[in-house]
């Protein structure tokens, strides 16, 4: 094997020593699955409970007092179908953002493609999701709510849209935290403002007047909140919503990618 | 035979900064308009390793010895692939461990 060394080109992204990296993504992956859940008493059981107790307040306040509609969606299926998602991008973005600053004793000691900690943990979210997309088919159910065949192109696309978005943004905010640990302040109540703009316990289309509805679908998580919920109506996704959210998606993944890319060589000096 | 470790003209520069590196977005900011107001004063850069040239056959033994400051984590570094060179270059075939330097509290950890 020959390696070269060399002052780091522009813009030269190797999608190929990622895949030749695969085995260690997948242990940094299985490491942190592993570790979150040890030591603790209700293990896995957290992944469903914390969904759940929010799904539990969100109804009793907005579904009894503020009484919110939601169509033919029972209220407790709705925001849960949203929290699942919502939980997911909040979990995989919080974890990858400060991902590169956990792992900087490795960093400094062996040579991978760093881009595999942020991602690891975008993974470490999506194991979490399933979890929780199990207890929420356990609610349809329980709640008689009638889930239409488009689901089974609809749902991935949601996760899809999730999951790339919080590697776009969750590789950013990693590389930005490795210089400016400002943005471990930042970042939770970053995320709380992102919750609010996202359609998680209201829908997006109850909102007037309809420019805010063009603005907030800019963050692709009411893209894919939208698409998730569309089987459970049966009412078609706003298609307006998607492509404002889909584009602004590859937006933040294009930007973290560069980004991380830019900044990726010189960790090890400051990390 | 083809040498195992081959380096050529090797440098790394490192940013001397004024304060230290875990600077803060405030600081980076009324750094930026300072630097607007006085424009032309450039950071200090700081050679820590310059024209290096070695090559080590497969089978060698080589250590490196230098005083404090003399660059030797450096180039360790750059062979590990840990940080980037700032210029020349290096053909590494075969595989590199890991890098380990000990410090009092590492041993405590582990």
């Amino acid at each position: 094997m020959e390696t070269n060394i060399q002052p780091p080109g522009k813009l030269s992204f190797s999608f190929r020593e990622f895949w030749q990296y695969r085995e260690l993504f997948y242990f940094f992956t299985w490491r942190d699955i592993r570790v979150k859940y040890k030591q603790t008493y209700l293990g896995i059981g957290w992944a469903i409970l914390q969904p759940l107790g929010m799904m539990l307040i969100f109804t009793l306040l907005f579904s009894k007092t503020w009484k919110i509609d939601t169509g033919t969606v029972q209220y407790p299926v709705f925001v849960l179908a949203g929290l699942i998602l919502w939980n997911m991008f909040n979990g995989a973005v919080s974890q990858a953002g400060e991902s590169m600053i956990r792992h900087a004793n490795i960093i400094n000691k062996i040579y991978f493609p760093r881009l595999i900690i942020p991602c690891s943990a975008v993974l470490v979210a999506l194991f979490d999701f399933i979890a929780g997309l199990i207890v929420f088919l356990v609610f349809c159910f329980i709640y008689k709510q009638p889930i239409s065949l488009s689901a089974f192109v609809y749902f991935p696309a949601a996760i899809i849209i999730t999951v790339i978005t919080a590697t776009g943004a969750g590789s950013f905010l990693s590389a930005l935290n490795v210089k400016y640990r400002d943005f471990r302040y930042a970042l939770p109540f970053m995320l709380q403002l992102l919750f609010f703009t996202s359609q998680v316990i209201y829908p997006l289309g109850s909102l007037q007047p309809t420019w805010i509805k063009q603005v907030l679908a800019i963050n692709p998580v009411n893209a894919a909140i939208e698409l998730f919920r569309s089987p459970l109506s049966g009412v078609a996704p706003d298609w307006n919503t998607v492509m404002i959210g889909t584009g602004s998606m590859l937006l933040i993944l294009l930007t973290g990618l560069f980004y991380f890319r830019k900044t990726e060589s010189y960790f090890a000096d400051i990390a | 035979m083809k040498p195992a470790i081959e380096i050529i003209n090797l440098g790394k520069a490192y940013k001397l900064a004024k304060s230290p590196a875990y600077i803060s977005l405030r600081e980076m900011i009324s750094g930026s308009v300072q630097h607007m107001m006085r424009p032309g004063k450039k950071d200090e850069t700081f050679m820590a390793l310059e024209d290096i040239n070695l090559s080590i056959m497969p089978g060698e033994r080589v250590g490196i010895i230098g005083r404090n400051g003399a660059g030797k984590s450096t180039l360790l570094k750059i062979i590990s692939r840990i940080t980037p060179p700032t210029t020349g270059r290096a053909v590494i075939r075969g595989r590199v461990g890991s890098l380990r330097i000990y410090s009092l509290t590492d041993l405590y950890l582990d």
